[in-house]
């Protein structure tokens, strides 16, 4: 019996040896550099992305336009929205790429750790997201004339990375989820945005203190601190809710 | 097949008829809730004095406070199903992390639908960004989101459905502290200022919901059992080749 | 055989069902080291998803895995030593063949895992074309790059549903020099093919699956004309029996 014991810790012993904090996140890299390099040689998903990104802001910037001048007060919902909207685009090809070939149950199969492959993902979706929104800020600043300061484009960065960061996780999460669900592009729109609606009604509100005229600054780091709430725990518990989900 | 398995098979079916009928408990909790609501409704409408300021709008009152509550009652109910559900994967504590959020949004639907009648009264608009009312709608709209991925979302629904109301849980408890930092127009406990016939008619309705509630709850969860009693007798029954 | 790896794999009494759909039924299967069991069985008798229980990516209904000595509930933790080659790729259309197994290998922790992956490709015939995006490749280069892909971690249980499904005479050749190979290493191979041929130049074991249900097993090698009557016997049979009882 004592040998059995033995035998089954000298295999658990080498599986446990890729679980280390190091180890998962060294995984995550690995992963995450592999859907960089896929993107780089096909650039569908950054371009239809960053595409349709600019689209909306080009058209909610016609839908809010009187006398002849933008209405710069609507500049920060449509700037959350649009990376919200082309998120999702993004969302679901990174995790369809997956399934073409059926690589998810490669990455399943193999040893690295449930938590690294999410987090692998969510690494991946949080540079496709940083690129997006490399294209809709400027479209934000040029369509609405915002003439952002230096300080406030930092400030703006800075928000735009939790509030970011926030949706890479969840909306990661949920991808994962519904990868192999029926009319999965759907579904994922339904459950992420109730579920993002705490991150897009904090981002608009910090995103429209910085850019008020006299920035509240007491106002806007509440706003911050709630954003960097929201991603810790949102990030504990997709961790904890990706590790059972079993394919089967 | 071998006559071991139709004799299982056989007595599997026979258990189960006998737990088909309801249990006495039930149906009485059941009636004693059916016929507190008939009363607090009676009380609401013609026992309970009209308030001043508010007029016959203050009688949504007995309604949305007892409404909000059970749905927060129904929301560390559906927590623990899911977290259970998803640690040991066990059918009952799917039926408990369902049953929670079809009781949530039930009751939460009342609580929107009420809360935006007594919002027109007194702020003038049906809707306001309020804490309490964002909240709920957040939780609701996350809910019935994960009541149709339960339906559409295929061999892993359950750990899916779990998952989500898990995070629906969080995400209304995070949208509170959100939208209490932006602003709050929500009405203060008012309960204390009442006067005591309004504090019977309270009284009664927030029972009888939470018998109803209790009621619902019961039902739902015999449902859920008999359901999967009846997955198992047909994976009996396929086991035993009866499918061929 | 791989460092921590295990030396038995057995399905015993498994049941796998979908829905209300009967894929397996009491199956039990032990593979051994260094035997190549060949299991064969008409579409639809269970095959793949057999093949799966021994993944580890299913799990069975009723009935337990067995991996070493791992207790059946933690059977997982057994997955980086199994080596899989199934219907899809498992590669990434717009990665290089190199890439492809170098990605694999790194997270199977392989030392040196480009000259590893070079290597393993190199042997496959694919030396001209390591470098080509892996979605130019025709049906029987994928498959030899699954293989590579499959191979990489040094499993000790390897997994083949239909190896030889569009290799040329050649690359056929290199497939099953390469399962004579890791006969001699030691590992389990289960392998699924329709090709009696190669099954019985390879197979050290033959079980047929017919309907869900292990109909028959032989221990020791048949060759190509005694394996096809055997199976005539058992699946054919069984089918027409089916026939004659629905008609």
């Amino acid at each position: 019996m004592s040998a059995q014991v033995e035998a089954g810790a000298a295999v658990r012993a080498k599986v446990v040896a890729r679980q280390g904090f190091l180890q998962v996140l060294r995984d995550a890299a690995e992963i995450a550099k592999k859907d960089l390099r896929v993107e780089l040689r096909s650039k569908e998903i950054l371009l239809t992305m960053g595409y349709f990104g600019f689209l909306v802001v080009l058209i909610f910037s016609f839908s809010f336009y009187s006398n002849d001048a933008p209405i710069s007060a609507v500049a920060s919902g449509i700037l959350w929205v649009s990376v919200a909207f082309s998120g999702t685009l993004g969302l679901g090809r990174i995790l369809e790429r997956e399934k073409e070939g059926d690589c998810i149950r490669a990455l399943l199969l193999s040893p690295v750790s449930r938590p690294a492959i999410y987090l692998g993902k969510t690494f991946g979706v949080l540079a496709f997201m940083v690129v997006v929104e490399l294209v809709v800020v400027p479209a934000v600043d040029f369509f609405f004339n915002l003439r952002l300061t230096g300080e406030q484009a930092g400030l703006l960065a800075l928000t735009l990375a939790l509030g970011t960061i926030g949706y890479s996780v969840v909306g990661t999460l949920l991808a994962a989820m519904l990868l192999r669900a029926r009319a999965k592009d759907v579904l994922l729109a339904i459950v992420l945005y109730p579920l993002m609606l705490p991150v897009l009604i904090v981002g608009v509100k910090a995103t429209a203190a910085l850019i008020a005229p006299d920035l509240p600054m007491e106002e806007f780091v509440a706003w911050v601190r709630l954003l960097a709430v929201f991603d810790i725990v949102f990030l504990v518990a997709s961790l904890w809710i990706f590790e059972p989900l079993v394919m089967d | 097949m071998s006559a071991e398995t139709l004799a299982s098979v056989n007595e599997a079916l026979f258990d189960r008829t006998r737990g088909l009928k309801t249990p006495p408990a039930l149906m009485a909790l059941s009636v004693t809730a059916a016929v507190l609501l008939a009363v607090a409704a009676w009380m609401v409408f013609f026992y309970a004095p009209l308030e001043k300021e508010m007029g016959f709008v203050q009688k949504i009152f007995y309604f949305h406070v007892p409404s909000a509550w059970i749905m927060l009652l129904s929301a560390p109910l559906m927590a623990f199903g899911s977290v259970a559900y998803l640690i040991k994967r066990q059918d009952k504590y799917d039926h408990l992390s369902d049953a929670g959020v079809e009781l949530a949004i039930l009751f939460g639907a009342l609580v929107l639908i009420t809360g935006p009648l007594w919002g027109r009264k007194a702020w003038g608009v049906y809707w306001v960004w309020d804490v309490r009312l964002t909240s709920t709608l957040v939780m609701v709209l996350t809910l019935v989101a994960c009541k149709i991925v339960r339906g559409y979302a295929g061999p892993n629904a359950k750990q899916i459905a779990a998952g989500l109301a898990l995070l629906a849980v969080l995400n209304a408890t995070f949208v509170y502290f959100s939208v209490d930092l932006w602003k709050g127009t929500h009405p203060p406990k008012l309960i204390q200022t009442l006067e005591p016939q309004m504090k019977q008619t309270f009284w009664l309705s927030v029972l009888a919901f939470h018998l109803a509630w209790g009621a619902m709850l019961w039902a739902r969860l015999r449902m859920g059992k008999l359901r999967s009693a009846l997955d198992r007798l047909h994976m009996q029954a396929t086991e035993a080749g009866l499918d061929d | 055989m791989a460092a921590g790896g295990f030396d038995r794999a057995e399905a015993r009494n498994v049941s796998k069902i979908y829905g209300r759909v009967r894929a397996l039924h009491r199956v039990s299967l032990d593979l051994t080291p260094g035997r190549v069991t060949g299991l064969l069985g008409p579409n639809g008798a269970g095959k793949t998803t057999l093949l799966w229980l021994f993944s580890t990516l299913t799990t069975p209904s009723s009935g337990t895995m067995h991996f070493g000595d791992l207790d059946p509930v933690r059977a997982r933790e057994a997955r980086g030593h199994i080596g899989l080659l199934s219907h899809a790729s498992l590669t990434y259309g717009d990665l290089t063949a190199l890439e492809n197994v170098t990605f694999y290998a790194r997270l199977y922790g392989v030392e040196d895992p480009e000259g590893e992956s070079r290597r393993l490709l190199e042997e496959f015939g694919l030396r001209e074309a390591l470098d080509r995006p892996a979605k130019t490749f025709s049906r029987g280069m994928t498959q030899r790059l699954g293989l590579a892909r499959a191979l990489v971690g040094r499993p000790s249980l390897v997994l083949l549903d239909e190896p030889f499904t569009g290799l040329d005479r050649a690359s056929t050749r290199t497939v099953i020099q390469r399962i004579h190979h890791l006969r001699e290493q030691g590992a389990m191979v289960l392998m699924i093919s329709h090709d009696m041929e190669t099954t019985a130049e390879l197979a050290d074991e033959i079980a047929i699956l017919v309907r869900g249900k292990l109909t028959h097993r032989h221990q020791g090698r048949l060759d190509g004309d005694a394996l096809r009557a055997r199976y005539a016997e058992v699946a054919e049979g069984a089918g027409q029996a089916a026939q004659e009882a629905s008609a």
